[in-house]
């Protein structure tokens, strides 16, 4: 692996790329790769949350200008969560004006509501999580690689000064145009342009680091992009599917109970046994039929679910990345990859 | 713009000077006029005209058929485009709630919670869809003359949001339609960049939408709950009335519903499956074990008490099967086999020696002279002779003995006597087992009645159970429940209680009760108001028994003696079901089959309910209206000599009429300890004398208001039911405990019925229908409130749009190629 300082001498003379020293920083507000730890992701839908009631919402309403679609999409989380909140409380909210009988009886559906919200939302972001992170793994693409954009906004109002703005993205967000240019630079702050192409060429199959890897790699790469981009809404909503199923099964209907003694920490601990208890149960129930509450046909469209959701991972997953080793089955060809070539 | 590519060639000067210059040669002038000749091809994108509903409908199913074709080629190949992938999500979405509808249909449960599965499903992606275009599009089109989710085709051929990206909006629409919005906005058209402006406000307004839209799109469930508690009325009413002709329909035509049944390989199945599994497996002769499952099986009558409802299903295994008649019959066919059989077989003369040893010795001979031992040596003697010359296995045919038979009955004259030897003759031939063959056709046979007799019977006894419990049973989208339900909001409806009292009525039977007292007296004080309440509850009412009890159960009984005659008639006379025919007859002539004698229980017991409970709440209010016009106090006067009516003895009726239950000890127990009082008591509430009162209306009929307002149908049953109650409550004994029969006791009606026919409580109806209603209401005051509010916020909320912040820029004449204060 090539990292830390290029030789100047390996580097052919007509080459378009000359620097050989590692920048730190290219730039304030040059749009860079930021590095991914497991709370990224939250902190950024929070940073989006935060974003859309007190800036995108405001500026929308005002018919700014500077309002993009990437201000849209994110003001896309206040339905998800308005929506939510509203299923769970048409289920939930009047119960409490019930008398006793009725208020047990209306509870049920309104526990079974709640979680089926809550899986819906989980098992949406499970399916995609699933097909990134084994996509991630075969190949060493990060479909969630995260970028910071900077925005220039037109000025609005006389004395409008703070015109640069951040938004989150992601780099292979777009299969249109991949953000291929920011990863070149995140090597290029390493002083190896190719530090991420080599990287995923050395995925592929490729032994020894290649010339030009971009060259030979991306459109591998928009080709993995494209198909699991295609794969992902599909085994995303399986699994939401496969959530709402499991909080319809008779063990949700019964409250998950909390043990009444001990410390804060070993009645957590209690919860979660019992919650899991009832997860495993209503799995079961989902897997083998329940014949109390549903007909013998649930037990093949509860089956179908299962696999349907599993199916949709695995081989969104498979069809995703075949094809991806190239190196082996590469025909006989009369160029030698590894060797420098010069254009007159 | 001045499109010169696609001008007219042929009249096109430069086309002709470039063609005269090429022939030339003058390649530079052709250069340049070439150059000049080159511009922007016109956009190819078009604006979506706005379509009906349907086909919009039908182009978005297209479209939808579209991207499943994309997707595929899309994980195939790796090719597509972001466009063509946000389709896919809204894809997998679809996918994903039609998975989840269709599993939650398989939930066990009524039609209506199935069908609601679905119709919750399509109508939350409705809603989602509806919301914006209903309280946001529509409106600001309305105001502003342009569709802000107007959709157009791109230069690929992809269908986009023209407004959905503020920063990118293509300039598709026409000058023309551009001055229309520039009018309905009111843009002044003088202004020398009007057109540009009204774009601008275009773009303002389309952005402030789309925000609205994401603000308020996450109140669209409650749009759906609305949409969903409409629909579920009627989707209970559609189920209540479609399972009403469905009745109506198989009654008339019963036997396709048979025929179905039969091809139905779930009906039955586990009783069949044994069968079959018996029939066929078995060798042996059958002995008492056999007979025994094997006629449990074979009763065509056992499906009802497979019965679904447990409750019906107690009610009809209570009355006795046909077992030991099938089990009869069974036995007789086999011995008549074996029998016929046995005209060919071979009998042990050890065996035959001990039984003619034991029954020949007293037949008399040809003159009378009984104890003739020398006839049954006789028969030995022959036997013997015959089994040294015929056998060496002391076998002997069956016509051997015969003859041997023949030959001593012909020297027996007394009739009695032959009977007997034949009789004993039987028994020997009896002794011998039927042969494999002839077993294994009994079995064959019997199968075969199985199949073309007794499963024949049992679908249409399914069929006809099935009539009956969509009718009456208490499963709960049963005709009976679904119009009871009805019938009792309507009772609260009627007389007027509102939401506040409800809320106190669902609390208790006891203030349930106060407030059905106070609203039926509040009634009967107002002589107007009170006949026209009881005209519509006796109307609700009659017709409501009139559909259930009179007519279609009374048809269902009709058919049924009719069709299980036909059936009974074509039953072959070696059938073991045979004695069947002895059933042919009317319901009333014959002993009862068990079907129609649980279908006779089944209309008695749930009619007398449903009469019941409804004429409960008749002579509630009838005994308030009573009450207050003076008839109770001269009918108690009349009965007892007292001059005064005491709260005491007002509060006992009132209890007896609004609360008792079937159960209520407390009122028996009063009426036992109470002798005298406790008769006239009930005299008073129930009993019409022949005695004519000061209103020239005899003493204790019902209030001249209650018979004059009634629905004459009724009023015959209201009195019937009066007598029935008076016939129970007379009683000191324990009458109405389920189950309980006194054997001394004279009663009008089984003590099952008797339980029924007291209906159920005023008070409880109330206040389960309270509860039921007001938990209706409570949650709609809520959720109606809400859904009202966001409404009115996203509607009040576009008042504000279509400013354009930077009006002012456009309201200057360009001057400087537009560069402001470029002089200064």
């Amino acid at each position: 692996m090539q990292t830390g300082q290029v030789k100047t001498e390996n580097i052919p003379k007509n080459a378009y790329y000359v620097q050989a020293k590692p920048e730190k920083e290219l730039s304030n507000t040059s749009d860079t790769i930021i590095k991914k730890t497991p709370l990224t992701g939250a902190r950024i839908t929070l940073s989006k949350l935060v974003n859309d009631v007190f800036v995108y919402a405001p500026k929308g309403m005002k018919g700014s200008r500077n309002s993009n679609f990437y201000e849209f999409l994110s003001l896309g989380l206040i339905p998800n969560i308005v929506g939510s909140a509203m299923l769970i409380a048409l289920f939930n909210a009047a119960n409490k004006g019930f008398k006793m009988p009725d208020r047990a009886f209306a509870a049920i559906p309104g526990r079974k509501m709640a979680f089926g919200v809550v899986f819906y939302a989980l098992g949406k972001w499970l399916g995609a999580k699933f097909l990134n992170k084994g996509v991630h793994l075969k190949t060493g693409i990060d479909p969630e690689m995260p970028y910071k954009k900077f925005v220039t906004e037109l000025p609005e109002n006389t004395g409008d000064k703070a015109l640069t703005r951040i938004e989150y993205h992601r780099v292979f967000e777009s299969v249109d145009f991949p953000r291929f240019d920011l990863l070149n630079k995140m090597g290029e702050k390493k002083g190896n342009r190719n530090l991420w192409w080599d990287k995923i060429a050395r995925k592929m199959g490729f032994k020894d680091p290649l010339n030009c890897p971009e060259q030979m790699v991306q459109d591998k790469v928009r080709e993995v992009n494209t198909k699991l981009g295609a794969a992902r809404p599909i085994s995303s909503f399986a699994w939401a599917a496969l959530g709402v199923a499991l909080a319809a099964q008779e063990p949700f209907e019964k409250k998950i109970k909390m043990p009444v003694s001990g410390t804060t920490a070993q009645k957590l601990q209690g919860f979660g046994r019992n919650f899991a208890t009832t997860l495993k149960d209503s799995f079961l129930d989902l897997y083998n039929g329940n014949n109390k509450k549903f007909t013998t046909a649930s037990k093949i469209v509860g089956r179908t679910l299962i696999f349907g959701a599993a199916a949709s991972t695995i081989l969104g997953i498979y069809n995703a990345t075949r094809g991806f080793k190239i190196a082996k089955n590469q025909p006989d060809t009369q160029i030698d990859l590894n060797k420098e070539y010069e254009v007159q | 713009m001045d499109n010169k590519v696609n001008a007219p060639i042929q009249n096109s000067q430069y086309q002709k000077q470039l063609r005269d210059k090429i022939a030339q040669q003058d390649i530079y002038k052709a250069f340049v006029l070439n150059a000049n000749s080159i511009a922007p091809q016109e956009h190819r994108a078009y604006l979506l005209k706005s379509r009906n509903p349907v086909s919009s409908f039908i182009i978005a199913t297209a479209d939808t058929g579209k991207d499943v074709v994309e997707l595929g080629k899309a994980l195939a190949t790796g090719k597509s485009n972001d466009n063509q992938l946000g389709r896919f999500n809204d894809l997998g979405m679809k996918l994903g709630s039609l998975g989840i509808a269709s599993y939650l249909f398989t939930k066990r449960g009524t039609g209506t919670k199935g069908l609601m599965e679905f119709i919750g499903a399509g109508a939350f992606f409705a809603s989602m869809a509806a919301w914006p275009r209903l309280f946001i599009s529509e409106p600001l089109k309305l105001r502003f003359g342009f569709d802000i989710r107007q959709q157009y085709v791109d230069a690929q051929g992809r269908k986009k949001r023209l407004f959905l990206d503020n920063q990118f909006i293509p300039d598709l629409y026409s000058n023309e339609e551009i001055d229309k919005i520039a009018d309905k906005m009111g843009v002044d058209k003088k202004l020398p960049d009007y057109r540009e402006l009204t774009k601008e406000k275009m773009r303002t307004v389309a952005l402030q939408g789309n925000t609205l839209w994401m603000l308020t799109a996450g109140f669209s469930p409650l749009l759906t709950s609305m949409i969903c508690n409409l629909a579920e009325r009627g989707v209970t009413k559609y189920i209540i009335n479609s399972q009403y002709n469905k009745i109506l329909k198989g009654i008339n035509n019963p036997t396709e519903l048979v025929n179905n049944k039969l091809k139905d390989k779930n009906f039955n199945s586990v009783d069949s499956k044994q069968v079959k599994q018996i029939l066929e497996n078995r060798t042996a002769a059958p002995d008492e074990k056999f007979l025994n499952e094997i006629s449990t099986l074979f009763d065509p009558f056992k499906v009802m008490i497979n019965a679904k409802d447990v409750d019906d299903a107690n009610l009809i295994a209570e009355v006795p099967g046909f077992a030991p008649d099938i089990r009869n019959g069974i036995n007789q066919k086999y011995l008549l086999m074996k029998n016929q059989d046995a005209a060919n077989g071979m009998l042990k003369i050890d065996e035959i020696v001990p039984l003619l040893k034991r029954n020949l010795g007293g037949v008399s001979d040809l003159q009378g002279n009984a104890g003739a031992q020398g006839l049954t040596s006789n028969v030995l003697k022959e036997l013997i002779k015959v089994k040294n010359q015929a056998d060496s296995n002391g076998l002997i045919s069956v016509k051997q003995l015969e003859n041997i038979f023949d030959s001593i009955t012909d020297g027996v004259k007394n009739p009695d006597e032959i009977k007997r030897l034949k009789n004993i003759y039987n028994q020997c031939v009896e002794m011998q087992n039927a042969s494999p063959e002839t077993i294994k056709q009994f079995y064959k046979d019997l199968l075969n009645v199985y199949e073309t007799q007794v499963r024949p019977i049992s679908a249409r006894t399914s069929v006809y159970a099935d009539f009956v419990n969509g009718l009456v049973g208490q499963k709960y989208e049963s005709v009976h429940t679904g119009i009871h339900m009805r019938a009792t909001q309507e009772f609260v409806k009627a007389a007027h209680i509102p939401t506040k009292e409800l809320k106190i009525a669902r609390q208790s039977a006891q203030s349930s009760r106060k407030i059905l007292e106070q609203h039926l007296s509040k009634i009967a004080a107002d002589e107007q108001y009170y006949k026209i309440f009881i005209s519509d509850l006796t109307e609700q009412q009659s017709k409501y028994e009139a559909a259930t009890v009179d007519n279609l159960l009374k048809q269902i009984k009709q058919k049924i003696s009719n069709d299980f005659n036909n059936l009974f008639r074509n039953i072959p006379d070696d059938s073991p079901l045979a004695f069947l025919k002895g059933e042919i007859g009317p319901v009333s002539k014959k002993r009862a089959t068990v079907f129609e004698k649980a279908i006779d229980l089944f209309v008695e017991e749930k009619g007398a309910g449903i009469r019941a409970t409804g004429h409960r709440y008749l002579l509630e209010a009838d005994f308030e209206k009573r009450l207050q016009s003076g008839e109770l106090q001269d009918y108690w006067k009349y009965l007892t000599g007292q001059d005064k009516l005491s709260d005491r003895v007002i509060k006992i009726c009132r209890n007896i009429l609004y609360d008792s239950s079937m159960n209520d000890l407390s009122n028996k127990f009063y009426l036992d300890k109470n002798g005298d009082e406790a008769t006239n008591i009930i005299k008073l509430l129930f009993k019409e004398t022949d005695m004519i009162a000061n209103n020239s209306r005899p003493y204790g009929s019902l209030a001249q208001a209650t018979s004059e307002s009634c629905n004459p149908a009724l009023l015959k049953k209201l009195q019937e039911t009066r007598e029935n109650f008076f016939a129970i409550y007379s009683q000191t004994v324990d009458f109405a405990r389920r189950g309980h029969e006194i054997p001394d006791v004279k009663t009008n009606a089984l003590s099952k019925t008797q339980y029924a026919m007291l209906g159920k409580a005023g008070s409880d109806l109330l206040m389960e229908t309270a509860s039921k209603m007001y938990n209706d209401r409570h949650w709609f005051k809520i959720f109606g409130t809400l859904t009202g509010v966001a409404i009115g916020v996203t509607l009040i909320t576009q008042l504000l749009f279509g400013k354009a912040r930077n009006e002012h820029l456009y309201k200057h004449k360009k001057e400087n190629g537009g560069v402001k204060n470029a002089s200064k």
